[in-house]
């Protein structure tokens, strides 16, 4: 805790809060490697997502039409609380990314507001330096989210340089062996001075969660972590991902398309569409019990480990008439949604799976759902559950 | 869930006249930089008609070399360096329409007859000596192969009607173009795309269409036997499904084999006959799905198995397999799983162990505790034939008792050990249970 | 989903990376297991030495007139006499510094500025892009030889600025359109990686991502290009020296061939006053070419010709592959 450093000591506006206008806070130094949150669980919302929208406008195809987009994101809000996980899970142009990308300030929402701890994000340059220092974000495809010219070394210096925690070439060497033996990557100097084309996607991801790790946030943001990993490595991946949020009291926005891995992670899932969000809650409520029918359709077709025999059992007994009752019920088909994701330059109307639900009706062409609270926490956008009420947007678990 | 019907495959009914295609003793390898990489190592497998053969495995372990090797589509650097793949055509087969007859007559002349042991002789095609002309004949009619991504094996400036003519017109090329044409109509119909997506370019159309669409050119000359490199790995889960359920139907219907190639070995517990598991180039386990799933064998297996968190079951802690897949290049010595394998001893490290069939002991990795082979339910018995090998030193009763002394020794359960009683007595899955629980 | 190589190696280029020794150490093994670059960098190192030490390689003063008239190769006079009576080794040796010189400056200042203007357009994007790619653009079109020749007699009218210098800074003018418009196509796709979004959510400035994690994977691509423009500024300035618009007081190849083709020396049988320093240009350029071939092959693995792997005598891999 020295205060030679110039930087240390500066002013800070009363609370934690980013404003506009000054740096962020670089209070003191810790001299163990702590994340600077040290957040407790708690249910404070750390980072919230406020009916964020996103429109990606195309160069227009026809001359004299109207202006035309891509509506990756409509109306989406969720809330991320310290040391607690929230799987947002989805298929590809469900806009789960994408809403990943705005909370990680990679894009710029078209609508809709962000905040941490409470207070709007502001623009400033400062600003957004400050944010990044709370907020980061481990990318999909470790082969390509590593520079291929730098190593090991370089990639975790300069998250150690650029926010202050390495002042000299030792603390650096130091702080980043250290970090690779928080990542389990060992014997820590093996590594340090190696190059993403050594490393298998294992390794580059570990690396990847280093980098992330070394500007000591409090919310974590990770597209789709595991899945360009080998099967086998994957929990591995995972179990170091949680055993992080336990230490530190991280925050994690889990993205996947993978709901078992979902359930493995999150406390909570919140479940997306062709840009809208259909169901959330915890997620024990939402995988064993889900009321959307696209939920419901999303986890019917997801393989499941445990009846895999046992299903295949059932087929074969149905098909011969024998077998028991039980085996022949878990063979019944649930109401398929035959059809894929809607262009999302013209998404219908109203709730974007009607054309594909079995139980579509006329309203849901015309409105969008707004929230049923299905009680403990699970609530849903479907008329199927009635008309719903506009909320603020925070959810409530 | 919803179902993916599949055919019972009872593996009594099995004969050696079924074998489709035989592939012994296969080696390739990739001559890059100083160290040649043994991408497929001392690979043999059967396939029979209208099976569904998976092949699970990581990278690194050759499975799609693998393919390419039996497609003979490899290129230099990578070279067939031994082996052999024997195809053995059907006499009379439902020949599409107007498909030359010459051109089987050529895939015919290759033929050698082979005499089997007790057999009557059949025809049999060595693949890797067929010349240009008979690969051309091979291809497509015999053989089909789907690729992993649509939109790369798609030409983008070809409407879909004319990819599918094409490849009409070269295999069979006294179709005339209306001929073609139906055909191609029909092959839509068969694979679920709409007829009006006939004039479509491959980016109007949606991931999901497009893998059909390549199935549907898969199956457009009616070939025996259609190798899938991951189909479905770039599509959603929806959509996987949907693919698969009616790759399933249009195998009652049109009865050919398949090679499914994937990374996803619960995916593949559901829709294949037999389970082949390769790793590090060579196979490690091969078995009918109920017997790799209820008596798994080989630890790779059981890792792999439990890498996939479960979605109803209990919420417990779970580890996959420790370590990582190895670089091709630095093949561990002996067996190439021992770094990462719990049950590790002596010879795991020095002696690479051959795919054979389990030994009298009756280990498995399992819910079942071992049993000798006399306790082993009577079908289990039956299957014991070349359905279920494996390669780990654990079913090696000789080896193991050569070592017992050391096997024994190892009494405390670690992250490199299991807990061996006595012979006989190895339950993995407790084991594996109890090193869970360690971690935690 | 990660297509499988059975190597398991990320098959991208070569990038001069590692510890300063290390990075020595890869491109000596480069340039000699390569025999492209072997013999370019050969050649070119062979110039550059004889360029240095032209003292101590002939006792003649190049502009010395010695002997009257021109005359054929001697022992004395190894490439024999230009019409003056000058030695025409003496002037290769001499003038091969101009040559290099002169070609040096104009790729060097031609690449930085070929830098400069194709990554910042690429990467700004928006007005700045379209402000710089206007002006790469007109510069593309301006045809060059012509151009550069109506520049290089204006400069030359003036008498005071005979100086090869203005040749280099007319080549450098009217080169590096072409290299920054390469630079910036590269840029625009190396700007999507994932890396540089991940270089931008750890919080780097714009102008460190420019400098630190786009540019030096462009290092292959700027390198080709520089001995490129080399290539073009050998041939270019040359040209220009032919044609009398560089300083013909001072030899260099190009002036060499000037004054042959003002003795007519084709036409008179005096072959001596252009092949020697015509070949000299030709292999230089040659050398150059041959690099940058060899650039290639290192930077895309697939041009590699499949050479049976060589046995090194002090191996530790070779253990390796004998023991499975």
């Amino acid at each position: 805790m020295s205060s030679n450093n110039p930087e240390i000591g500066r002013e800070v506006p009363g609370s934690t809060a980013l404003t506009g206008e000054s740096y962020g806070t670089i209070a003191s130094v810790p001299q163990t490697f702590e994340s600077a949150g040290e957040e407790k669980p708690s249910n404070e919302p750390i980072l919230e997502a406020v009916h964020l929208k996103k429109d990606f406008p195309l160069r227009a195809i026809k001359l004299f039409g109207p202006p035309q987009a891509v509506h990756a994101v409509e109306d989406t809000s969720l809330t991320l609380y310290p040391g607690k996980a929230t799987a947002l899970v989805g298929e590809s142009g469900s806009g789960k990314t994408t809403v990943a990308l705005m909370l990680g300030r990679l894009h710029e929402p078209t609508g809709g507001e962000i905040r941490f701890r409470g207070e709007p994000v502001g623009n400033s340059h400062q600003s957004l330096r400050a944010y990044r220092r709370h907020v980061q974000y481990i990318f999909q495809d470790p082969f390509s989210s590593l520079n291929p010219a730098h190593g090991v070394r370089y990639h975790l210096a300069r998250s150690l340089r650029l926010y202050g925690y390495a002042h000299n070439a030792t603390e650096e060497r130091e702080q980043i062996l250290t970090l690779l033996e928080r990542v389990n990557l060992t014997p820590a100097d093996h590594f340090i001075d190696k190059f993403p084309h050594q490393l298998s996607g294992g390794q580059r991801q570990r690396i990847a969660i280093a980098r992330v790790l070394a500007v000591r946030p409090s919310v974590i943001l990770a597209d789709e972590p595991v899945s360009m990993l080998d099967v086998s490595i994957r929990l591995d991946v995972l179990n170091l991902l949680l055993r992080l949020k336990e230490e530190d009291g991280l925050a994690f926005l889990f993205i996947t398309h993978d709901i078992a891995s979902a359930r493995y992670f999150a406390e909570e899932t919140l479940v997306m569409y062709a840009g809208q969000m259909v169901e959330g809650g915890p997620t024990e409520e939402v995988i064993q019990h889900p009321r959307h029918p696209y939920s419901q359709l999303l986890l019917s077709a997801a393989p499941d480990p445990d009846t895999m025999g046992h299903r295949k059992a059932a087929d074969v007994a149905k098909d011969k008439g024998t077998g028991t009752k039980e085996q022949v019920n878990m063979g019944e088909a649930t109401p398929s949604g035959r059809g894929e994701p809607p262009s999302l330059i013209n998404p219908p109307g109203g709730c974007r799976f009607h054309p594909r639900c079995p139980h579509a009706m006329p309203i849901c062409s015309q409105h969008r759902p707004k929230r049923t609270d299905l009680g403990n926490g699970h609530w849903t956008h479907c008329f199927l559950y009635g008309k719903g009420e506009e909320v603020s947007g925070v959810s409530s678990v | 869930m919803t179902p993916i019907v599949a055919e019972s495959y009872t593996t009594a009914s099995i004969q050696e006249q079924d074998v489709l295609l035989e592939v012994k003793n296969l080696n390739v390898y990739y001559q890059t930089g100083n160290v040649p990489v043994h991408a497929v190592n001392d690979v043999s497998f059967k396939l029979h008609r209208g099976q569904i053969l998976g092949l699970a495995g990581e990278s690194g372990s050759g499975k799609s070399t693998l393919a390419y090797a039996i497609t003979r589509l490899l290129h230099p650097p990578a070279s067939v360096s031994g082996g052999e793949i024997w195809y053995y055509p059907q006499r009379d087969r439902t020949i599409v329409t107007g498909k030359v007859e010459s051109q089987q007559n050529q895939l015919l002349g290759m033929k050698r007859k082979r005499e089997v042991e007790g057999e009557n002789e059949r025809l049999s095609v060595n693949v890797l000596e067929l010349s240009p002309a008979q690969l051309r004949a091979f291809r497509w009619q015999e053989l089909a192969i789907v690729f992993q991504s649509a939109m790369n094996a798609l030409n983008p400036v070809l409407r879909l009607e004319n990819q599918i003519t094409d490849v009409l017109k070269a295999h069979a090329p006294s179709m005339g173009s209306d001929a073609c044409r139906d055909r191609a109509l029909e092959l839509l119909r068969l694979v679920g795309i709409a007829p009006d997506r006939l004039r479509s370019y491959p980016h109007e159309l949606s991931g999901g269409m497009r893998q059909r669409a390549i199935i549907a050119i898969a199956l457009a000359l009616n070939p025996d036997i259609i190798i899938m490199d991951e189909p479905t790995t770039a599509l959603d889960v929806v959509v996987q499904r949907d693919i698969l359920v009616e790759l399933m139907a249009l195998r009652e219907h049109l009865s050919f084999a398949v090679i499914f190639i994937t990374h996803d070995l619960s995916l593949l517990l559901e829709i294949a006959d037999q389970v082949v598991i390769m790793y590090a180039g060579r196979i490690v386990e091969t078995a009918p799905w109920q017997e790799l799933y209820r008596h798994t064998r080989h630890p790779y297996t059981y890792g792999l198995l439990n890498s996939f968190p479960s979605l109803h079951g209990p919420k417990k802690k779970m580890s996959g397999i420790s370590g990582t897949p190895p670089d091709l290049r630095h093949v561990p010595l002996g067996c190439a799983f021992h770094p990462r394998c719990q049950f590790a001893f002596e010879a795991c490290r020095k002696q690479v162990p051959a795919l054979s069939l389990p030994s009298a002991v009756g280990v498995h990795i399992g819910e079942q505790r071992l049993e000798p082979d006399s306790k082993l339910a009577d079908d289990v018995q039956s299957k014991r034939s070349q359905q279920c090998q494996v390669a780990c030193h654990l079913y090696n009763v000789e080896l193991l008792g050569t070592h017992m002394e050391n096997a024994l020794q190892i009494s405390e359960p670690g992250p490199q050990t299991g807990h061996v009683n006595g012979i006989g007595d190895v339950d993995f899955k407790k084991a594996g249970e109890r090193q869970n629980n360690e971690q935690q | 989903m990660q297509v499988t190589n059975a190597t398991n190696q990320n098959t991208t280029s070569i990038t001069f990376l590692g510890s300063t020794r290390g990075r020595v150490r890869s491109i000596l093994r480069a340039i000699i297991s390569n025999p492209k670059i072997a013999f370019g960098v050969g050649v070119v190192t062979f110039f550059v030495l004889m360029a240095i030490a032209a003292p101590l390689l002939t006792p003649y003063d190049p502009n010395a007139s010695i002997v009257k008239g021109s005359l054929p190769p001697s022992w004395a006079h190894i490439f024999g006499t230009t019409g003056l009576g000058q030695d025409l080794f003496a002037q290769i040796v001499y003038g091969a510094r101009v040559t290099l010189m002169v070609a040096f400056v104009a790729a060097i200042g031609s690449t930085i500025l070929q830098v400069v203007m194709g990554l910042s357009s690429a990467y700004y994007g928006g007005m700045v892009d379209e402000v710089l790619s206007l002006i790469i653009n007109v510069f593309l079109v301006l045809p060059g030889l012509p151009l550069t020749i109506v520049l290089a007699s204006l400069a030359s009218a003036s008498g005071a600025n005979k100086n090869e210098f203005v040749i280099a800074l007319v080549l450098l003018f009217t080169s590096w359109s072409y290299g920054a418009r390469v630079l910036r196509a590269q840029t625009l796709s190396l700007k999507e990686r994932e890396f540089v979004a991940a270089a931008r959510a750890t919080g780097e400035s714009s102008l460190r991502i420019i400098s630190s994690e786009i540019l030096p994977n462009e290092i292959s691509l700027i390198a080709s290009t520089f001995v490129g423009t080399f290539v073009y500024a050998v041939g270019a300035e040359v040209a220009l020296e032919f044609l009398g618009l560089g300083d013909t007081s001072r030899p260099s190849w190009g002036v060499i061939l000037y004054w042959a083709q003002n003795n007519a020396a084709l036409i008179v049988g005096k072959w001596w006053q252009f092949v020697p320093a015509g070949i000299c240009i030709a292999l230089l350029c040659a050398g150059l070419t041959f690099i940058n071939f060899g650039m290639d092959e290192l930077s895309n693995p697939r041009l590699r010709v499949e050479r049976p792997p060589r046995r090194r005598l002090f191996s530790r891999k070779s253990k390796a592959v004998a023991s499975r």
